[in-house]
């Protein structure tokens, strides 16, 4: 057992995971470091030790494969936790418009799929890739660079808010689609995962606050496991009848509310950090370094279409909410990063049929690894460009007037 | 009284903004984990923040004393927000309210209310008992259930 003498194998285990731990440690300073969200490196880290790599995890891959399971969880439930039921409702009507609009940002990926002669659920896999924009980098990007007060901000969380509902119902609908089986069985088990987050969410609005008052403990010890329990069992009944355990632990996430909700935040933070480094990490290893520069082309091209496509998003969403143009730019150029969930969603493919041959895999890593690094780089570059448009704009009203 | 707009930003908390006189705009940043920023709008671009300013719950308080607010209400506040359904409201009884002791009101039997304070004045009456008088004038600071302080305002003529 584990006091046993000679216990080598709990030796490399930890010498292994301790070597893992040091290093996304060192990674996560570097990143804030240099200004940029961590999920890059912690790609680049699994990609280094991963498939075809000198260096291998062996003895601790078990815990790295089940950690990534529970970051996957914590992740969405983390993400479930910061909105409230009632902001969700409002937000959506507000920014519905903008939402449908946003939807468009599927063709990119969709199209790219198709013409690199994949199937059609790997198309609406890699759709999915490109739709999504990344909360956590783009919550964390407005906050360094202090416009959370902006007036367009409200329009970039309100398009989040609405692509991670959207998620919701599309997650299940996709896991549906890559187990397969016959037409029958598939829009079954899509139909059951759709109507169960519907469901889920009237119920969550509903009782949520009765839920959140049974968690609430004074103690934080009782709390931690009560939010930890209910958070596991939901997620783990979701991905039972195929709604995707992450969708299930968004969900509880939007119910706890109140006074929960914050000591929820301050007690899963750290559990959530170790786990998600642990998902990032463990997307990576499995792909082999060796694809990525065959997908390295398609993946810059993808890139900088999808990055097209989301700056013209904000853009006219923010024309929507009355917004000037700086904070049009602003809006369109801070939508462009992708992370966290395009690799959550590139996951549920993950050896399965739809990822055959592991290049969906490669080139999501390789799309991510750009999108998280040049999104907050560009959102940066927003206030110099407005500028630039509106002395552009003054300039030429001042010929017209002279001319 | 300024215009003053309210903003959820999902995920992040609440924006609370109004334009002053002068012609700035300004506003408060109220975040899920309590913190506040002041944030003062740009004169040209007035959709971007010029400065803002991050104050702690602690230093919020001090702000609003320097700008003559009062720290009762901030804690009133925190108790509300520890009590999901307990309301708070400040009522001002009008110069026709014939005058009464809170007991002769029957408002704690009717509608469930507490009157947990009296404000005359200057003078503030806390924790008054049933056999304290309530004058045309006064500002009672009433607790109860949101539809138990709609029905007690309606009881006492507000």
């Amino acid at each position: 057992m584990l006091f046993a003498a000679g216990s080598a194998e709990v030796a490399l285990i930890l010498v292994e995971l301790g070597g893992v731990f040091f290093a996304v440690g060192l990674l996560a300073r570097l990143a804030g470091r240099l200004r940029i969200s961590p999920i890059p490196l912690y790609l680049m880290a699994g990609l280094a030790v991963g498939a075809g790599s000198p260096i291998g995890l062996d003895a601790s891959h078990g815990f790295i494969e089940t950690g990534a399971s529970i970051g996957l969880v914590l992740l969405l439930f983390f993400l479930g936790l910061e909105y409230a039921p009632r902001e969700l409702l409002s937000t959506v009507r507000c920014t519905a418009r903008a939402g449908v609009v946003d939807l468009l940002n599927g063709l990119p990926g969709f199209v790219a799929a198709l013409s690199l002669g994949w199937s059609v659920t790997t198309a609406l896999i890699l759709g999915g890739v490109t739709y999504i924009s990344s909360s956590g980098v783009i919550a964390k990007t407005l906050d360094d660079l202090g416009r959370i007060g902006n007036r367009e901000t409200p329009v970039i969380l309100g398009v989040l808010v609405i692509e991670d509902l959207v998620m919701a119902v599309f997650l299940p609908v996709l896991a549906g689609l890559v187990a397969g089986g016959t037409a029958a069985a598939v829009g079954l088990s899509v139909g059951t995962g759709v109507s169960l987050v519907a469901v889920v969410m009237v119920l969550s609005a509903r009782f949520g606050p009765a839920m959140s008052r049974l968690i609430f403990n004074r103690s934080d010890e009782a709390m931690l496991f009560s939010l930890l329990g209910v958070t596991f069992l939901l997620a783990g009944a979701a991905e039972q009848v195929g709604v995707s355990a992450g969708i299930g632990a968004f969900l509880v996430g939007v119910a706890v509310s109140g006074a929960a909700q914050h000591r929820a935040e301050a007690l899963i933070a750290p559990l959530r950090d170790l786990f998600a480094a642990a998902f990032f990490v463990f997307f990576a290893l499995q792909i082999d370094p060796r694809t990525l520069t065959g997908v390295m082309a398609s993946a810059v091209l993808l890139a900088t279409i999808s990055a097209i496509t989301k700056a013209a998003t904000g853009w006219w969403a923010a024309k929507d909410a009355g917004i000037g143009v700086p904070g049009r730019v602003r809006a369109g150029l801070t939508l462009v990063a992708r992370g966290e969930f395009s690799i959550v969603i590139a996951g549920i493919a993950g050896g399965t049929a739809a990822d055959a041959d592991g290049r969906l895999g490669a080139l999501v890593a390789a799309y991510v690894l750009l999108m998280a690094v040049s999104g907050p780089i560009l959102a940066r570059l927003a206030d110099p460009l407005g500028r630039w448009l509106v002395e552009r704009s003054q300039r030429r009203a001042v010929q017209d007037i002279a001319g | 009284m300024p215009d003053i707009q309210e903003t959820p930003l999902p995920g992040v908390g609440v924006r609370l903004d109004f334009t002053c006189q002068a012609g700035d705009r300004i506003g408060v940043i109220t975040r899920h984990s309590g913190r506040r920023d002041v944030v003062v709008y740009h004169r040209v671009d007035h959709d971007a923040v010029a400065v803002s300013v991050e104050l702690t719950p602690e230093e919020s308080q001090v702000f609003a004393e320097l700008l003559g607010g009062t720290r009762v209400t901030e804690q009133l506040n925190n108790v509300i927000r520890e009590v999901e359904g307990l309301a708070l409201d400040w009522l001002v009884l009008p110069a026709a309210f014939s005058r009464r002791t809170i007991g002769e009101t029957q408002m704690r039997t009717a509608t469930g209310v507490s009157v947990i304070a009296i404000v005359r004045g200057d003078h503030p009456i806390p924790a008054p008992g049933p056999d304290d008088r309530l004058e045309p004038g006064d500002t009672v600071v009433v607790t109860g259930t949101a539809q138990g302080l709609a029905a007690a305002a309606k009881l006492l003529g507000v």
